[in-house]
């Protein structure tokens, strides 16, 4: 799995850090770290590379929470080590180099410049992420204070999955929505291993029509709830017709984190638009995972 | 030793059922049957009629055996409990009334998952099946041990019936049973009274649940929205209520029984 971690300096990413490296420690994932400065400054001026050293400070000191999670000598991400040197790759990217980078898994660290939705959603696809994984702070909408809107850009815009990360609070079970059954194993796996990191937990919530649960959809709930209850996971069961869908989901996301499974071909991708997957970022009391 | 008729359809509810009857009956001295009904008005028009009609309602009841066998096959890598179920023909509901009175079961179980809308579990009690059904019915809305179990008790329940209808299932049980008495609230939280707060209706309860031989290992008193207490409830494997079969859609132990998602062990009062 690549988990792309896009970060800015407030505190929530750090909490974003340290939940990134406790899935990392289950799963061996490869690891990005990115951070954006914004494309209004001029790299030549004295002021602006001082912007772009305190942030590569800034991961520098992620980077060192995260190998923090990995203290044994063998530690596939490497140790911490010597410092930096900020390198500039292609135009607009700097990487943030280290000596010995010989690790067994990725775990990079990196500055775009740019616009930061946009920049995310390239390096997403440059890295053939899997997941990306974002903060933000639940009292302010969800909204990055150096532009504004950046987690409900990535969630409407990403084509893979996608993690909001709001409060360091537990979720008190994990909402799982699905409509379809072409649900893929890597993000049933995610699941398992959220139910495991915050130890609660899981509801699947299947998406009926005027017909009622399609056979499809019955079937692919039936052989998630056998998974999950054959590795000792409490998983509970619901249907909810498509009217009560918002009201389902705004119920949820005011303590539990909600994971929305969504298809190529989902209906829940068709009735619960990208603007409203927007809202519900904004909206959410606690954390929101988008499934693709 | 009760004996326990359960439907099997292909279905999620079905997959729920067998499972969690099966780790039940390690649990109470059950026999479970198992029947499977092709539905005739699902079945389309049937052409023409004698020996013609005959023959098509076998080769359906044939396929649909075959497609129940599988079902069966894949359930039992978990759970090799249940044989080929006994094949009838004809409409759902009517069939399983009249295996009810002809088998002289003392349980019916079936799954039924829970749907975020209460009033869907209204309707299914007052579906025809369930409002001419005799014995009591335990609606396995998910999977879970059934291990500990809460015998709800409200202002209205006639005591000395339920713990009748329950002493027959709970004989000899390896289930904890915790005796709750339930006030509904319309606002607020939720306040669980110990022991010590004993009030003349636990007590009662308790006495004459005792004096019929199910003795609860413990005993306390909730107050709370319906809301809240389903959610207090979903600690328990097995729910247990007394339930008059014209209650209203309004009741808040409707409302309550429709918000579970625990199983929900129902003795008609």
């Amino acid at each position: 799995m690549r988990i792309l971690v896009a970060v800015d300096q407030n505190p929530y990413s750090e909490r974003v850090i340290r939940l990134v490296a406790a899935l990392a420690k289950n799963t061996w994932a490869h690891v990005t770290l990115l951070g954006i400065a914004s494309d209004t400054q001029d790299f030549g001026e004295s002021q602006s590379v001082g912007a772009l050293h305190d942030l590569a400070a800034a991961l520098d000191g992620y980077r060192k929470q995260f190998l923090g999670f990995f203290p044994d000598a063998d530690s596939p991400y490497g140790r911490i080590g010597a410092g930096y040197r900020l390198v500039q790759g292609k135009k607009d990217i700097f990487n943030l180099e280290y000596p010995e980078q010989n690790e067994r898994k990725d775990l990079k660290v990196r500055i775009r410049t740019g616009n930061a939705g946009k920049e995310i959603l390239a390096e997403s696809v440059q890295t053939e992420a899997d997941l990306i994984v974002i903060g933000c702070d639940s009292k302010k909408r969800c909204q990055w204070p150096d532009d504004a809107d950046v987690p409900g850009k990535i969630v409407k815009n990403a084509n893979c999955s996608v993690f909001v990360v709001k409060e360091e609070k537990k979720p008190r079970m994990i909402d799982c929505c699905l409509d379809h059954d072409t649900v893929s194993q890597a993000s049933i796996e995610l699941i398992n291993q959220l139910v495991t990191l915050y130890q609660v937990e899981l509801e699947i919530i299947g998406l009926a029509d005027d017909k009622g649960l399609s056979a499809d959809v019955d079937r692919r709930m039936a052989r998630i709830l056998e998974y999950y209850t054959s590795r000792n996971i409490k998983a509970w069961v619901k249907i909810v017709d498509t009217p009560s869908l918002n009201a389902c989901i705004a119920q949820a996301s005011e303590n539990n984190l909600v994971a929305l499974w969504m298809g190529k071909a989902s209906f829940l991708d068709k009735i619960f638009s990208r603007q409203r997957l927007g809202h519900l970022v904004e909206t959410a009391e606690s954390s929101v995972l988008i499934l693709r | 030793m009760i004996k326990a008729l359960i439907p099997i359809d292909k279905d999620l509810g079905s997959s729920i059922a067998i499972r969690y009857a099966g780790d039940l009956s390690d649990r109470i001295h059950m026999s479970l049957y198992d029947v499977h009904v092709v539905d005739s008005t699902k079945a389309g028009v049937a052409p023409g009629s004698g020996w013609v009609r005959k023959t098509w309602e076998n080769a359906l009841t044939e396929s649909e055996r075959e497609e129940i066998r599988q079902f069966l096959e894949m359930e039992k890598v978990s759970r090799p409990l249940l044989k080929t179920p006994k094949m009838l023909f004809g409409n759902r509901t009517e069939k399983l009334l009249e295996e009810l009175i002809d088998g002289q079961y003392d349980l019916f179980l079936e799954g039924a998952v829970p749907s975020f809308n209460p009033l869907d579990f209204y309707t299914l009690i007052h579906s025809r099946l369930y409002r001419q059904m005799t014995c009591p019915v335990l609606v396995v809305k998910n999977l879970v041990p059934p291990e500990k179990a809460a015998l709800l008790v409200t202002e209205e329940t006639d005591c000395g019936r339920f713990s009748t209808c329950l002493s027959k299932i709970f004989e000899n049980a390896k289930i904890n049973l915790d005796l709750i008495v339930v006030k509904f609230l319309k606002f607020g939280g939720m306040i669980q009274h110990e022991k010590k707060s004993f009030n003349d209706r636990l007590e009662n309860a308790e006495k004459i649940f005792c004096e019929n031989g199910v003795i609860p290992d413990s005993h306390q008193i909730i107050e709370g929205t319906p809301q809240k207490v389903s959610e207090f409830l979903r600690k328990y494997g097995l729910v247990a209520s007394s339930l008059m079969k014209k209650q209203q859609k309004s009741d808040p132990l409707m409302e309550l029984l429709g918000r579970m998602a625990s199983p929900i062990l129902i003795c008609w009062d």
